[in-house]
C-alpha cells in the first residue's frame, strides 16, 4: 500500500517537473524572441558598441564609415560608447556590432556580463578583448606591423595599400568569396565561430566598406546577389555649369549610360529667367534617360535645420512636379539620419536614398538611427579606377552602390571619366526602374520600370523647348516707412540748398560789382553839378 | 537764508571745521569733489549695469559670424569649435583656444586690436596657467576703456551745467550708452567695438579741449593716441587718415605753446603719412560673409535687373538665383569654399569695382544708404545672439533688459537717409553759428564743437559707405554699427548743450522760481479746497 502510494505519488511528481522543464524550455527562448521583435522596430535593426574613435591612429574615422556601409543598406542603429552602456541595453537588440579600435582594457563590467549571456547574432570587429572573448584562440588572430595589404571579393581585386598595424586570420582554407591578402598571402577576410563573427581589420576607406558591406550583408541573412550599381551626378545649382551638364547628358545618353542627377534644392527667385532656364536643362536631362534626386538641404544653413527644411522640401517638390521634374529620391549624408527623427522629416517620405560620405565632423554622442527602404552606398569614379574586375566586364560589387561623377571637373576630363565608365562594359541599372515612391501632402509618386506616376497618372518625359520670358519685372517697388515725410525734407533741403545757392551766386555778382566798382571814376554828386556849372560857363 | 540751504553734510561739515579736524575734512572734499558729481555717479552705475551684463551670470557677448577668424590668428586664438558656424552666429563663445606651438597661418591679421588682444591673451595666460583664452579679459581691457571714455563724456556733457541739469543730461547718457544692445558688443572679437570706444575718446578728448577743465597735452595725447588705434583697427579706416590728421593740426592752434604746436603738426602730418602708406601694405580683411551679402543683398537686392547687374561684373547671370539670400541661408560651406563659387563669383567683385558701379547707379547707393541706415538703427543683427548655448536660450535669444533706446530707435522708423540728412544739417547749423563766432574772435577753442561734429558726420558717412560697399546692408556688423554710435554720441552732446540751454534760459528768467510760486499757491489751495 504504502508502496503504491509512493510510487503514483512518484509518477505524479515527475510529471510535474518534466511539464515545468517543458514550459521553462519552451517559453524562455519564445521570451527572449518576444523581446527582440518587439523592440526591433523601436531602437533600430542593430546595435553598434565602440570603444573609441582613435583620432589619431589607421582607424580614424571607421565608425562613420561603418554607420555608412549599415545605412547605405537601409539599416537603422543605435550607437553606444562602451563606457555609455549600462545593462540590458544590448538585450533589446537581435543583433549587435562591437567596434573595438584599442588594446585597452573594458572596464564596464556590465557591458561584459551582458556581452557573455548574448544570445542575439554578433559581429565583432577590431581587436578582440580577453574580458569579451575568452577562448581568443579559437579565432586564430595574427598581427604584423607595417604590412602591404590587398581587399578581394568574388569578382574585385581592390587596390593595395600600406597600414601601420594589420590584424587578420591566419589561415587559408576557407569558404568566404573575402579575401584580404597580407605581404601577398591571402586569408579569409571574417571568420565566424558560434554566434560571433570577427573582422579582424576595418579601415575608412571605399575598398573595405564595400568588402564589410558584402560580409554585413550575408550576416543580416541576405544572399540575394543582384546588387545594383547606379550613376550620379551630385550638387547641381541653378548656376552650376549648365552647359557642361548638358554635354554630359548627351554623352551618357549617346553611350546608352542612365544617370542620375542630384539637385540642391532652392526655392529663393523662382520666378526668375534663370530658374526657369536651370528647369529647362533638368527637363532636358530627365528627357535623355536621366533622373532626378533632391540633395537633404544642407543642416549647416539656415534652410537645412529641421524646421525650415521640411519647409523647403515641401515647396522644392511642389516647384519642381509644377515644372515637369519628378524627383525620385534624396541624397543624404548617414549623419543626417542620425541628427534628425523620422517622423518629423519629411525627407523619410522618399522611399529612396543615396548615402554620400559626411562632410562635416563626427558627432561624438550615442545616437540612434533611421533609414530609407532602398538606399546605396556612394563611391567615386577614382575608385572604380583603383578597382580591377577580374573578368573583362566590370561586375557589380556585393553591396548596391552609386558612382558619383563631378561636375566641378571640365569638359575633356568628364568625357575621360564617361568614356572609362562605357569602357568598362558595366550594368548601370535606371534610377527610375527602381521602385521609387514617395507622398507629400496631396502628391505621390511612384516609378519602376514602367515609368514615372503621379497620383496614379503617367508623365511624360519629352522635352520642348519652352520660350524663356526676358523682360521679367524683378522688382517690387519698396515701401518705405514715412518716404513721404523725408522725400518732402529731402525735398525742403534740396530747396533750401538751392536758395543758398542762389543766394551765394548773388552774393558773388554784388561782389564783383563791389569790387569793380573800385576801379571805376567815381564823380560825386556836387562835382558833377560843378561840371555842370562850369559847362554852362563856356 | 542761506544757512537753510546748506544739507546736512555741509552742517557736519562745519562741525569738523571747528574742531579743526583735518582728515575728516579731507575726506569730505574729496567725496563732495568727485564721487557725488553726476558724472562720477553715472560712470559708477554704468560700471554697474557692465559689470552684471558682461561678467555675471546669465553673461552676455554677441555670437561671431566668423569674420574675426584672422583677427584672432594674429593673437595666436582659434576658434575651439565647440558650434558649428552657426550657432557660432546665434550664441555668444566665451572660450577659445590658445595655440600652443608655432603659428604659420597664413591668415594672420595685425591691427591695433592685436595689442589689446596681446594683452588680454597674456593676463588670461598667467592667471589660468592653460590653453584656453576667456574672451571676457579682452571685454575687460576695452571696459576699462569704455568706462573712462564715458567719464570724459560725462564730463563734457556736465561742465558749465548747474547740477540738477547735470544730472538728466547723465540720466539720459546712461539709458543711451548703458544700452545692453551697445554693451553687449564689449565681448566679442569684433574690431567695431574698439573702433566706438577709441571715436568717444577722440570725440571727448576734442570737445574737452573747449572747457579747459583738463590739460592740453593730456587731451591732445588721448587724441592721437585713439587716432593711431582708430585707423589702424581697420583696413577701411585708413584713409579717415587724411581727415583726422587735418584736425590734429588744427588742434595745434589751440594753445599758445610753441612745443605744443610742434607736437600736433608732427604727430598729424606722420599720421597722414603712415595712413597713406597702411593703405598699400595692411592686408584688407574683406571675408567671405561680407563679399556674399554685399553683392546679394546689396547690388542684386537693388537692382532692377539683376541678371544685367551681375553681367556688369561678368558674372553668370544665372547667380541671380542667389538675389536676397545671406550667406548661410541656401549653400553649404562646401559650395561656398569651392573652386566654382570662388572663380565664378568671388573673384569678379572687389571693393573697387562695386563702389564704380554704385558711383554708376547713384539711385541704387541711395537705396543701400536707406536701407543700412535703417539696419544701423536696430544697432543688434538680429541674427546675432547674445547668450551662451549652455545657458539653455533659445537659439539666437538677444538680451532684453535694459535696452528702452536701441527699442526705441528700432521702433521709431527714422532710419532713413533723409532723416539723416535733415539731423546733419541740423548738427551742422547750430554749430556753425559757434565757430562763426570763434572765427571773428579768433578764439579757437569755440570753434571745436563744429570741428567735433564734422569729424564725427565725416567718420560716420565713410563707415556707413564702407558697409554698403564691404557687406552689404543687412550686414550691421560692418560700419552700420559704427554709424550708430556716433549718431547716438553726437545726438547726445548736442542734447546736452540743448538741455544746459534750456536750463540757463529758465534760470534767467525765474522761472524755476515762478513754478515753485505756482506749485506753492495751487498745492495750498487744493489743499484747503480738500479740506486739509
Amino acid at each position: 500500500m504504502g508502496l503504491k502510494e509512493t510510487t503514483i505519488w512518484d509518477f505524479k511528481m515527475r510529471k510535474f517537473i518534466l511539464m515545468i522543464t517543458m514550459i521553462i524550455v519552451l517559453f524562455i527562448p519564445m521570451k527572449q524572441n518576444y523581446v527582440f521583435s518587439q523592440e526591433k522596430n523601436d531602437k533600430g535593426d542593430v546595435v553598434i558598441l565602440y570603444d573609441q574613435l582613435a583620432m589619431d591612429t589607421q582607424y580614424a574615422g571607421n565608425l562613420i564609415a561603418l554607420e555608412n556601409v549599415l545605412t547605405a543598406q537601409g539599416k537603422t542603429m543605435m550607437v553606444l560608447n562602451f563606457t555609455d552602456y549600462s545593462q540590458g541595453m544590448m538585450n533589446e537588440f537581435s543583433r549587435m556590432i562591437i567596434l573595438k579600435n584599442s588594446k585597452n582594457d573594458i572596464i564596464n563590467t556590465e557591458l561584459i556580463d551582458d556581452f557573455r549571456n548574448y544570445s542575439g547574432e554578433i559581429m565583432y570587429i577590431g581587436q578582440l578583448s580577453q574580458e569579451l572573448i575568452e577562448n581568443k584562440a579559437v579565432f586564430n588572430g595574427m598581427s604584423q606591423s607595417q604590412s602591404s595589404i590587398q581587399l578581394f571579393d568574388q569578382n574585385h581585386t581592390f587596390s593595395n595599400e600600406i597600414v601601420e598595424e594589420c590584424h587578420y586570420i591566419n589561415e587559408n582554407e576557407t569558404d568566404s568569396q573575402l579575401f584580404i591578402a597580407v605581404n601577398g598571402i591571402k586569408h579569409p577576410f571574417s571568420k565566424k565561430n558560434e554566434t560571433i563573427q570577427w573582422v579582424p581589420l576595418f579601415l575608412d576607406n571605399a575598398s573595405f566598406q564595400i568588402c564589410l558591406g558584402d560580409a554585413v550583408k550575408t550576416w543580416f541573412s541576405n544572399s540575394e546577389n543582384n546588387a545594383m550599381m547606379t550613376v550620379v551626378i551630385p550638387n547641381i545649382y541653378p548656376f552650376s555649369d549648365l552647359m557642361l551638364l548638358v554635354e554630359t547628358t548627351n554623352k551618357l545618353y549617346e553611350y546608352g549610360i542612365p544617370f542620375t542627377v542630384g539637385i540642391v534644392p532652392v526655392t529663393e527667385n523662382i520666378e526668375y529667367p534663370a530658374m526657369q532656364n536651370y528647369y529647362q536643362v533638368l527637363r532636358y536631362a530627365q528627357s535623355k534617360n536621366g533622373s532626378i534626386v533632391i540633395h537633404q538641404p544642407d543642416q549647416q544653413t539656415t534652410n537645412g535645420i529641421i524646421e525650415n527644411s521640411n519647409t523647403i522640401i515641401d515647396k522644392e517638390v511642389k516647384i519642381l512636379i509644377e515644372n515637369g521634374i519628378y524627383p525620385l529620391g534624396i541624397i543624404a549624408s548617414e549623419e543626417m539620419l542620425f541628427t534628425t527623427q523620422k517622423e518629423d522629416n519629411l525627407l523619410s517620405s522618399f522611399s529612396s536614398g543615396v548615402i554620400i560620405q559626411n562632410d562635416n565632423e563626427t558627432i561624438i554622442e550615442n545616437k540612434s538611427s533611421w533609414g530609407f527602404e532602398k538606399s546605396s552606398l556612394g563611391i567615386t569614379m577614382q575608385q572604380i579606377d583603383d578597382t580591377r574586375s577580374n573578368t573583362r566586364r566590370y561586375h557589380n560589387y556585393g553591396i548596391d552602390t552609386t558612382i558619383i561623377i563631378d561636375l566641378s571637373e571640365d569638359l575633356i576630363a568628364l568625357d575621360g571619366v564617361i568614356e572609362r565608365l562605357n569602357y568598362k562594359w558595366m550594368k548601370i541599372t535606371d534610377f527610375k526602374e527602381i521602385q521609387n515612391q514617395w507622398e507629400i501632402g496631396d502628391t505621390s509618386l511612384y516609378s519602376d520600370a514602367l515609368g514615372i506616376t503621379i497620383n496614379g497618372m503617367g508623365v511624360s518625359l519629352s522635352y520642348n523647348d519652352d520660350e524663356i520670358i526676358d523682360d521679367y519685372d524683378y522688382q517690387e517697388k519698396q515701401q518705405y516707412s514715412l518716404e513721404k515725410i523725408f522725400n518732402a525734407g529731402n525735398r525742403v533741403l534740396l530747396i533750401f540748398v538751392g536758395l543758398i545757392i542762389i543766394v551765394f551766386i548773388g552774393i558773388l555778382l554784388l561782389s564783383r560789382w563791389v569790387y569793380l566798382n573800385k576801379f571805376r571814376k567815381k564823380i560825386k554828386k556836387k562835382d558833377k553839378e560843378k561840371n555842370k556849372k562850369d559847362d554852362n560857363r563856356q | 537764508m542761506l544757512n537753510e540751504k546748506k544739507s546736512i553734510l555741509d552742517t557736519q561739515f562745519e562741525k569738523i571745521n571747528r574742531k579743526n579736524d583735518s582728515w575728516y575734512q579731507t575726506i569730505y572734499f574729496m567725496i563732495k569733489k568727485y564721487l557725488l558729481t553726476p558724472q562720477a555717479i553715472g560712470v559708477g552705475v554704468m560700471a554697474g549695469i557692465v559689470f552684471f551684463s558682461l561678467f555675471c551670470y546669465p553673461m552676455i557677448g554677441m555670437g561671431d559670424d566668423g569674420s574675426n577668424r584672422e583677427i584672432l590668428e594674429g593673437s595666436n586664438l582659434y576658434n575651439l569649435e565647440e558650434l558649428n558656424p552657426k550657432e557660432s552666429e546665434e550664441f555668444f563663445q566665451k572660450k577659445w583656444g590658445i595655440m600652443e606651438y608655432y603659428n604659420d597661418s597664413t591668415h594672420k591679421l595685425f591691427t591695433s586690436q592685436t595689442i589689446f588682444l596681446d594683452m588680454a591673451v597674456s593676463i588670461d595666460h598667467a592667471v589660468s596657467q592653460d590653453n584656453i583664452f576667456d574672451l571676457r579679459f579682452y571685454g575687460g581691457i576695452l571696459t576699462i576703456l569704455f568706462l573712462s571714455g564715458i567719464y570724459f563724456l560725462f564730463e563734457v556733457v556736465t561742465s558749465r551745467a548747474r547740477l540738477l541739469s547735470g544730472y538728466i543730461i547723465v540720466g539720459i547718457g546712461l539709458l543711451i550708452f548703458g544700452d545692453t544692445a551697445y554693451i553687449a558688443w564689449i565681448n566679442s572679437f569684433y574690431d567695431q567695438s574698439l573702433v566706438c570706444i577709441s571715436f568717444l575718446l577722440i570725440m571727448v578728448s576734442l570737445v574737452l579741449m573747449r572747457d579747459q577743465k583738463y590739460h592740453n597735452v593730456l587731451l591732445l595725447s588721448i587724441f592721437l593716441v585713439n587716432m593711431v588705434i582708430l585707423l589702424f583697427a581697420n583696413y577701411n579706416n585708413l584713409i579717415l587718415g587724411v581727415v583726422l590728421g587735418i584736425i590734429g593740426i588744427i588742434l595745434g592752434q589751440l594753445n599758445s605753446l610753441k612745443s605744443f604746436k610742434r607736437i600736433a603738426i608732427f604727430f598729424s602730418v606722420g599720421m597722414i603719412v603712415c595712413s597713406m602708406i597702411g593703405l598699400f601694405i595692411m592686408p584688407k580683411n574683406e571675408n567671405r560673409v561680407g563679399e556674399y551679402n554685399r553683392m546679394t543683398q546689396g547690388v542684386l537686392q537693388t537692382a532692377e535687373n539683376p541678371e544685367q547687374a551681375l553681367a556688369y561684373f561678368d558674372i553668370d547671370p544665372q547667380y541671380a538665383i542667389l538675389t536676397n539670400t545671406t550667406y548661410f541661408e541656401v549653400l553649404s560651406n562646401d559650395e561656398m569654399n569651392s573652386n566654382q563659387m570662388k572663380t565664378e563669383f568671388f573673384d569678379k567683385q572687389n571693393s573697387f569695382n562695386i563702389a564704380r558701379y554704385y558711383f554708376e547707379n547713384p539711385g541704387q547707393l541711395y537705396q543701400m544708404m536707406n536701407n543700412t541706415v535703417n539696419q544701423s538703427f536696430k544697432v543688434r543683427p538680429y541674427w546675432i545672439g547674445n547668450y551662451e548655448k549652455i545657458q539653455g536660450f533659445p537659439s539666437g535669444t538677444q538680451a532684453n533688459y535694459f535696452t528702452f533706446w536701441s527699442q526705441l530707435k528700432s521702433k521709431s522708423r527714422l532710419g532713413n537717409f533723409g532723416f539723416i540728412s535733415i539731423w546733419m544739417f541740423i548738427m551742422f547749423t547750430t554749430t556753425l553759428l559757434e565757430f562763426i563766432k570763434g572765427r571773428k574772435e579768433k578764439d579757437y577753442r569755440k570753434m571745436v564743437l563744429f570741428i567735433a561734429v564734422i569729424m564725427g558726420m565725416i567718420i560716420g558717412l565713410w563707415e556707413l559707405y564702407q558697409s554698403v560697399i564691404t557687406t552689404g546692408s543687412t550686414n550691421v556688423i560692418g560700419g552700420g554699427f559704427v554709424f550708430s554710435f556716433i549718431f547716438d554720441t553726437l545726438t547726445f552732446i548736442m542734447l546736452s548743450e540743448l538741455i544746459r540751454w534750456i536750463d540757463g534760459k529758465m534760470k534767467d528768467k525765474n522761472w524755476y522760481l515762478k513754478i515753485k510760486n505756482w506749485w506753492i499757491k495751487n498745492g495750498t489751495k487744493r489743499n484747503n479746497d480738500m479740506g486739509f
